[in-house]
């Protein structure tokens, strides 16, 4: 800022003081002419000055500042100072924009990392640069150079960067802006001008009007942010204009909260971290990645799951993974064409398959292994731009590389709606295989296409594993409303909420079964497919399981669905089947035969009026007639319909549907206070490994409710959907048929607490 | 002569001569509870008190509440699907067959008395329905069910202990 401008002879101003001024000489020489001197005067003659010093000339091109009079009354001073300020805002922000560009520039150029790409993206870091390069640049006056004055201001600008504007209310930060502006500036006329500051306190007389530079650098302040916000966005705008893009790292902090939410997990902040000097231009015609330019193009700027594929082309495309590839098809052309365009189509499906697969980075072994089947079907006959599929795009290419011998590389990358069209094609026909008997299947597949939460080509396989299990031509071992299972499962798939464990105890499979579908709908409608068509479902360990006999008819007492049935119980049998011993429940301790046969502990269902009791049962087979295996477990003998879950069971379970799941999906069991509970959540949260599934007790607080006797309850499994850190609250879906919004981190702690009737006894008296 | 007490509500039920409790069923799902009584010389038949462990919608508890505060009065379809959720079983006309629904006194108390079969286990049926506190939403219910021949002999019988209860 003009911090040290030559002023008019005191005897001339004393003089003039003296007379009357006319008010538009005043606003001329206290407004207008401070204004235009920072605004234009001061940048124009730092760049020539620069160019004269480089030129060997002197003051060749230097334009005379406009006369801004020395005066010793207050108001003026500040108008002065304010007009100083609004005038050399812009270009302080300027700089900073430049220096930020040329940063960026390098930073892309080495293709920096770590600490070095931090700063070279920091905008603060830019700020000051560019503030102390033009403070360096501009004209020195009596007692100045260069150096000391680029020093000044980059010491000025930092304490603006990094102090201040920190207040709850607008104007607290306001002031706050105001007054770190002003001292900064005096601090800077410090490091400029030592010799004016002899002795700590006092100031040598000069020229230099200090209080109109301490509000100049205040009013600076305060209207430095809303500028340098304004300059970045013209010139993000005027790139866009052009067609060039906008950093990464700023495309994707202009997004909405919940963008920055979808692109959170540890694989997209690694993405990133690998494209940090990526641009991207939204709104473009068609999703994109031009390796010429280096440039990532979007249709819709929010589609995060389009970003992710992009992102990772330019990580192949970096790394020239399918140069190989691309080598050995130019060394086909000559000897036999119809195998080079195999291979060199073969190279464009994996590159293609890799970007999508960049959108399941969570997805367990079973999943991705179907996944890619699915994408390597569906990709060449997808569309990929201007009307051509994947295929035909891929034809035309091949052309241009046989053409070149070889030497031709595919520019631009495509990406299209892959699972879109395949979900369509099983929406279709569920809809045209249901309409007849449920009129509202139409609002059922509309809530279903709504979970943006879920990756598409799983929300096409979930539906296709409904299809297989309504398509008339399958004959199902036993009598089964297909339709009317499908449309329960439609429901659910649509909202997991509506899991229950009914009356049964078995909230940890239903636990299971929201998690399901939850994150992984093509797994329960898969596991219901095969229970329907085969009476049996395949674990990933290749173990057969069988659900037969009542199991496979739907339950009408116990206040649950066939599809919640039917995952329940067998989610029960994957573990019990495949279970070769009677641990935990019982120990080498205990003298008795721990084995069990694998394939024949089944929990199955029994004939029963009792519609108040669950009628499973877990029976031994080995045995006839079958065993309960409750009469070899003396202490779960009053429980015969306990399907004996423990946590451990349902990680099994789930391991065996879903694959491995990273970090797990249980919480541990045991906290010390709430404060720890609170750090493993937000542990999980910042992670995206949320939800997980939690064991309470449901005779403490958050789930005694109504008429229920303290000794009736005990373990219960949850499942913690959501954690708010700012706020220390938990979503939680409960088997019972609910969910619990807004359940504090104090009550969540004391419910995974053993419930002890003697603390209770204790506050009571 | 045995009795129920301290379940719920209920502080005291007598039972009929003869009767014990058979079997309880704790904690199954939600804080449920069940307790069975009966008697050697009926093994067939069973009275039971039951919390199903979990509360009902507050719109299905408002209801309920609704429908206690008035008189004594026999119930209409309508009332009685308003209160399916709290009714379970009983008002699900695919399940069982209803023969009568009504509200009625027992102590100074309002319940909700449905009397039917369950046809598919040819079982007659009378279940009482309490409201256990909480605004309508927990519900209480005591459950007599077994063979009609059983049923009718011991029916007047178990209406005289219901007319004795006490109430917490």
């Amino acid at each position: 800022m003009s911090r040290f401008e030559k002023t008019e002879s005191n005897s001339n101003s004393s003089k003039n003081e003296k007379a009357v001024q006319h008010p538009t000489d005043w606003w001329h020489e206290n407004i207008t002419n401070p204004f235009c001197n920072a605004l234009i005067v001061e940048p124009a003659n730092a760049i020539t000055c620069t160019f004269d010093t480089f030129t060997h000339q002197k003051e060749v091109h230097r334009l005379t500042p406009s006369p801004v009079p020395q005066t010793s009354d207050f108001g003026t001073t500040v108008c002065q100072g304010a007009a100083s300020a609004v005038g050399g805002v812009l270009p302080y922000a300027l700089a900073g924009k430049f220096a930020g560009s040329g940063l960026r520039f390098l930073g892309a150029r080495f293709e920096v990392e770590g600490a070095l790409a931090k700063f070279a993206q920091s905008d603060r870091a830019a700020q000051i640069i560019g503030a102390g390069l033009y403070d360096g640049m501009r004209e020195t006056r009596a007692g100045e150079t260069h150096l000391r004055n680029g020093a000044a201001g980059a010491v000025n600008f930092t304490i603006l960067e990094f102090i201040g504007g920190k207040g709850k209310c607008p104007f607290d930060r306001i002031f706050d802006r105001f007054m770190t502006g002003g001292v900064a500036t005096i601090a800077s006329a410090y490091v400029a001008r030592p010799d004016l500051f002899p002795m700590a306190g006092s100031v040598k007389s000069s020229d230099v009007n200090f209080n109109r530079q301490f509000f100049a650098g205040a009013i600076l302040n305060v209207l430095l942010p809303g500028t340098q916000h304004g300059v970045r966005k013209a010139c993000d705008a005027m790139s866009l204009k052009l067609g060039s893009g906008i950093p990464i790292d700023r495309f994707v902090r202009s997004k909405e909260p919940s963008f920055a939410n979808a692109f959170s997990s540890p694989n997209d902040l690694k993405l990133l971290d690998a494209n940090r000097w990526a641009t991207v231009q939204p709104n473009a015609e068609v999703n994109s990645y031009h390796a010429g330019k280096d440039l990532v193009t979007l249709k819709d700027s929010g589609n995060f799951k389009a970003l992710r594929h992009e992102l990772q082309h330019r990580n192949d495309a970096r790394a020239k993974i399918s140069e190989p590839g691309f080598v050995r098809a130019a060394g086909l052309l000559s000897k036999d064409k119809e195998q080079a365009w195999r291979v060199y189509r073969s190279v464009r499906q994996a590159q293609e398959v890799r970007a999508e697969l960049a959108n399941y980075h969570d997805t367990g072994l079973k999943t991705y292994a179907e996944t890619v089947r699915n994408l390597k079907e569906s990709i060449p006959s997808s569309s990929a731009t201007h009307g051509d599929t994947y295929e035909t795009l891929w034809r035309k290419e091949f052309q241009q590389f046989e053409r070149t011998g070889g030497k031709f590389r595919p520019e631009v990358d495509f990406s299209s709606d892959f699972g879109f069209k395949m979900l369509h094609k099983e929406s279709d026909l569920l809809y045209e295989q249901l309409r007849p008997k449920h009129s509202n299947v139409s609002s059922t597949l509309q809530q279903i296409v709504k979970r943006y939460d879920v990756p598409v080509p799983q929300l096409a396989l979930a539906l296709k594993h409904v299809n297989e299990f309504l398509n008339p031509s399958v004959v199902h071992p036993v009598d089964v409303d297909a339709d009317k299972l499908a449309m329960q499962t439609l429901r659910l798939i649509g909202n997991p909420e509506k899991v229950s464990q009914g009356k049964h105890p078995t909230c940890a499979p239903a636990s299971l079964e929201y998690y399901t579908y939850l994150k992984h709908p093509e797994n329960a409608t898969d596991l219901l497919s095969q229970v329907v068509r085969m009476n049996q479902f395949e674990c990933l360990d290749g173990s057969p399981i069988v659900v037969n006999g009542l199991n496979v008819v739907p339950e009408k007492y116990w206040n649950r669905s066939f599809a919640n049935q039917l995952f329940q119980n067998t989610a029960v049998n994957v573990h019990w089947q495949r279970k070769r011993d009677l641990t935990p429940w019982l120990s080498s301790d205990d003298n008795v035969n721990l084995k069990i046969r694998p394939g024949l502990t089944r929990y199955q269902r029994q004939w029963s009026n009792q519609m108040n009791e669950s009628p499973y049962r877990l029976l031994d087979y080995s045995k006839f007639p079958p065993v309960p295996i409750h009469d070899r477990l003396p202490e779960h003998r009053n429980d015969p319909s306990s399907p004996l879950m423990t946590l451990n069971a349902v990680e099994d379970i789930h391991h065996q549907i879903n694959g491995t799941t990273r970090g797990g999906i249980l919480l541990s069991e045991r906290f010390d206070n709430a404060v720890e509970l609170a750090d493993v959540l937000r542990e999980r949260e910042s992670r995206a490994q949320l939800p997980v599934l939690a064991w309470l007790d449901t005779r403490q607080p958050l789930l005694a409710h109504g008429a229920g006797e303290p000794s009736a309850g005990g373990g219960h499994a949850v499942v913690i959907k959501s954690y708010d850190p700012k706020s220390k609250r938990v979503s939680i879906f409960n088997p019972w048929g609910e969910m619990l919004h807004g359940v504090g981190i104090k009550d969540l702690f004391q419910a995974t607490q053993d419930y002890d009737p003697s603390i209770v006894a204790g506050r009571k008296k | 002569m045995g009795e129920i007490s301290n379940i719920g509500r209920i502080k005291k039920l007598p039972l009929p001569e003869g009767w014990s409790a058979t079997r309880e069923v704790l904690g199954q799902f939600g804080n449920s509870y069940l307790y069975h009584f009966g008697s050697p010389a009926a093994p067939d038949l069973q009275m039971s008190v039951f919390y199903r462990g979990m509360l009902v919608s507050s719109l299905s508890g408002k209801n309920f509440e609704r429908i206690l505060k008035k008189e004594p009065h026999q119930l209409t379809p309508e009332a009685i699907l308003s209160i399916s959720e709290v009714l379970g079983n009983c008002a699900q006309p695919d399940l069982y067959d209803i023969d009568k629904a009504a509200t009625i006194k027992l102590s100074d108390k309002t319940v909700v008395d449905v009397e039917g079969q369950f046809p598919e286990f040819a079982l007659e049926n009378r279940t009482i329905f309490i409201d256990g506190g909480n605004d309508g939403c927990a519900v209480l219910e005591i459950v007599i069910s077994g063979p009609k021949d059983v049923y009718s002999k011991y029916a007047s019988m178990l209406d005289s202990c219901l007319k004795a209860i006490e109430w917490k």
